[in-house]
């Protein structure tokens, strides 16, 4: 498999099946990097510290995707209902390195993580890190 | 010139602050100089305008890790910040490029919040 095949069974793990099969997909010492603080150093880390974004319905949008060799990059959008109940989307990007058909990083960046806060109910704690 | 050429040219003037901007296209697109705004910046005068405000915060630069995929690249630059209040600090930008008639010609940013949270904890 190419490494975008595997990027992308991946993606859809995280975003249609509730992470159903991450432990199948990422390396024993996968290391994860965004903006809310959540950085990960093995799989167990990120499965347990990611299950409740993993439970929130939602969708994906690609709208990039590029490679070269192992290094991958995604550029798409998340469309979600926020727990208030209003559906928002939210552009992101990631940089996901293969190996061997296993995950072994990924750093993912959003274009606005104080939109995605706000929306996503946890302003408050993300802008405490500002003050 | 192939993407990795204009990228090498883009980014050792950047970081010189002379001629980066001899890679841009005329038609030029950039989109997050604003994190709330995605509507993209048009024309390679406004982003020479961006960016000469946006070289007044940076010391250096640095290329961490680059992706070429054709007419495409992802690119995570490395910027040291120096704000008008003396603190400096170190953040990176993903930086996604797209290449039209051999010249640069879209720029979509995302910032790495994570940095200047570091610098406001300072």
């Amino acid at each position: 498999m190419k490494p975008l095949e595997i990027v992308n069974q991946y993606l859809d793990i995280v975003f249609s099946k509730n992470g159903e099969g991450l432990s199948g997909i990422l390396n024993e010492n996968f290391n994860f990097h965004d903006p809310f603080v959540i950085e990960a150093i093995s799989a167990a880390d990120f499965i347990s510290k990611c299950k409740g974004w993993m439970e929130v319905p939602k969708t994906i949008k690609m709208e990039k995707q590029f490679a070269d060799r192992e290094l991958t990059c995604s550029l798409y959008s998340v469309e979600l209902i926020t727990p208030s109940g209003t559906k928002a989307s939210f552009q992101l990007t990631d940089y996901i390195e293969v190996n061997d058909r296993e995950i072994v990083s990924e750093r993912v960046y959003f274009f606005d993580p104080a939109a995605f806060a706000k929306a996503m109910g946890f302003m408050q704690d993300y802008m405490q890190k500002y003050s | 010139m192939k993407t990795k050429e204009l990228l090498e040219v883009y980014y050792k003037g950047l970081n010189q602050k002379n001629s980066w901007d001899s890679v841009i296209s005329d038609d030029f697109k950039f989109i997050g100089g604003d994190m709330t705004n995605q509507e993209p910046v048009l024309g390679k005068q406004a982003y020479i305008e961006i960016l000469n405000r946006f070289g007044r915060l940076f010391h250096t630069m640095r290329v961490k890790e680059m992706i070429i995929d054709g007419n495409k690249a992802f690119v995570r630059a490395n910027y040291d910040y120096v704000f008008p209040n003396g603190k400096a600090i170190s953040g990176d930008v993903a930086e996604l490029w797209k290449v039209k008639n051999g010249k640069l010609d879209e720029l979509i940013i995302f910032f790495d919040t994570l940095s200047f949270q570091k610098l406001l904890a300072q």
